[in-house]
């Protein structure tokens, strides 16, 4: 067989989410303690992709990245074309959670970015014994809007064109050329709204600098992380957060801005790896099932 | 103006004096590179019609742009066109230079822009808004019609450097 694959499976997962049918698109790869990933705003599970082509992880972890109703290979509900999409804090932790049971996720490791970096804030503060470690990528309680989200959705700017324009200057200079414009990519795919709507959660909905005083990191731990570039959730917003959640983890990442994964990986790497290790060497009975598989 | 007599008698002048020639002289000398940066920046806004046309990517994808950049650099300003696949610059003073969008920022902020690799309050021009180095007034649709257009033109000397 000549045909090269990737080391990446790909399926539609059958659930219902907040009572209406869908049909989610979920990839996988490697084995080992589950890897939840969630994407940013906008953009869907392809972001994760490198991280999936990592032996170094893929080896010890089951990766997993499903795109969000809405969006990448997940299309909206029935009925959807009457409707404005918004997503909400209540329905996203719903979403995860419902997914993480379909799945059969033993106590899963969230890794979230942006508004997924912002949301395991509420899965800290709410379910921390279903996890066994929460890492948010641009995380931050809160941080001040920067534009105004009416111009991601409109009839007389290119909506796609608009949404991969504001976010292409939260991507650090200096990274893997493919993988810069890849993001990009991604944005310019989204269906129209659906950045608007996911930034309903990140804008108004999900507000959560209260919702962080009850974050106890004894019962899972916390990690945040912020790129330099990020003027969005700008490192000081991270740090502020982080600084307000005792025993709360803080990394602050050079050369990488809002989507370290899917902008280059390589150098995230350097600072995932070693809270993935952490992660791993807490876990004695994640590592008793792969020494199982073996 | 302690300036004003010359390095050679600073040895009878009283030590306070002395200090004031000094700093007077970096006043002057700090005044004289600004000016020197701001004749740079304007000559690099000049530049960028040749930096433009030198980009046929830029030229394909700006065939149906059109919008008129105020671009303002401290004290100094031009307008930049975009229109029918070309980029020109204009003067900025007359009673009736009209334009869309102005983009205001000090000469050191154009210059860090325009880093190979700026830092990360110089790299993106909202995100210089974000971080106080750079005011965005006046009609934003011409602007996020042409986003990236826009923000690939202003970054052409960045390129050239």
């Amino acid at each position: 067989m000549t045909a090269q694959f990737d080391p990446i499976t790909g399926r539609y997962l059958r659930l219902s989410l907040n009572g209406r049918s869908h049909r989610l698109y979920v990839e996988e790869a490697g084995q080992g303690v589950p890897l939840l990933c969630l994407h940013t705003a906008g953009a869907d599970g392809r972001q994760y992709r490198d991280l999936m082509l990592d032996e170094a992880v893929t080896s010890r972890f089951r990766v997993i990245a499903f795109d969000m109703p809405w969006h990448g290979k997940s299309s909206p509900p029935e009925g959807w074309q009457s409707e404005e999409y918004r997503l909400s804090t209540q329905g996203y932790v719903g979403m995860i959670l419902d997914v993480c049971a379909a799945l059969d996720l033993d106590r899963p490791v969230v890794l979230g970015c942006s508004i997924g970096g912002r949301i395991v804030l509420q899965l800290a503060a709410d379910h921390p014994d279903r996890f066994r470690g929460l890492i948010g990528a641009q995380g931050a309680a809160w941080q001040d809007a920067w534009y105004d989200t009416d111009w991601l959705h409109r009839p007389d700017v290119h909506g796609g064109e608009v949404c991969a324009a504001l976010i292409s200057g939260l991507i650090a200079p200096g990274g893997p050329e493919a993988d810069r414009y890849e993001t990009l990519w991604h944005y310019m795919q989204g269906g129209p709204g659906v950045f608007k709507g996911d930034l309903w959660f990140y804008r108004v909905d999900g507000d959560l600098r209260d919702t962080i005083t009850r974050i106890d990191t004894t019962r899972c731990p916390l990690w945040l992380m912020a790129g330099e570039y990020d003027f969005s959730c700008r490192p000081e917003d991270m740090q502020a957060t982080a600084d307000a959640i005792p025993g709360c983890n803080a990394v602050r990442m050079e050369r990488l801005g809002h989507f370290p994964m899917s902008e280059n990986y390589g150098q995230f790497a350097r600072s995932l790896i070693p809270i993935l290790d952490q992660i791993e060497g807490s876990a004695p009975a994640a590592q008793g099932a792969v020494a199982e598989r073996n | 103006m302690a300036a004003q007599f010359g390095k050679n008698l600073n040895f009878i002048l009283h030590p306070s004096a002395v200090v004031s020639y000094e700093i007077d002289q970096m006043v002057c000398t700090m005044q004289h590179k600004e000016i020197e940066m701001s004749n740079q920046i304007e000559s690099i806004f000049a530049r960028l019609p040749g930096l433009f046309v030198a980009r046929s990517d830029l030229r394909t994808r700006s065939e149906k742009a059109r919008a008129t950049l105020l671009l303002e650099a401290g004290e100094d300003r031009v307008r930049l066109r975009i229109a029918d696949g070309a980029v020109t610059v204009l003067p900025a003073n007359g009673p009736m230079d009209g334009w869309d969008i102005a983009l205001r920022a000090d000469s050191g902020a154009w210059y860090d822009h325009w880093q190979a690799i700026p830092a990360p309050d110089a790299f993106d021009i909202f995100g210089m808004v974000r971080r106080g180095r750079m005011r965005i007034e006046g009609d934003f649709t011409p602007l996020m019609r042409h986003l990236q257009l826009i923000k690939d033109i202003l970054a052409l000397p960045r390129a050239a450097a």
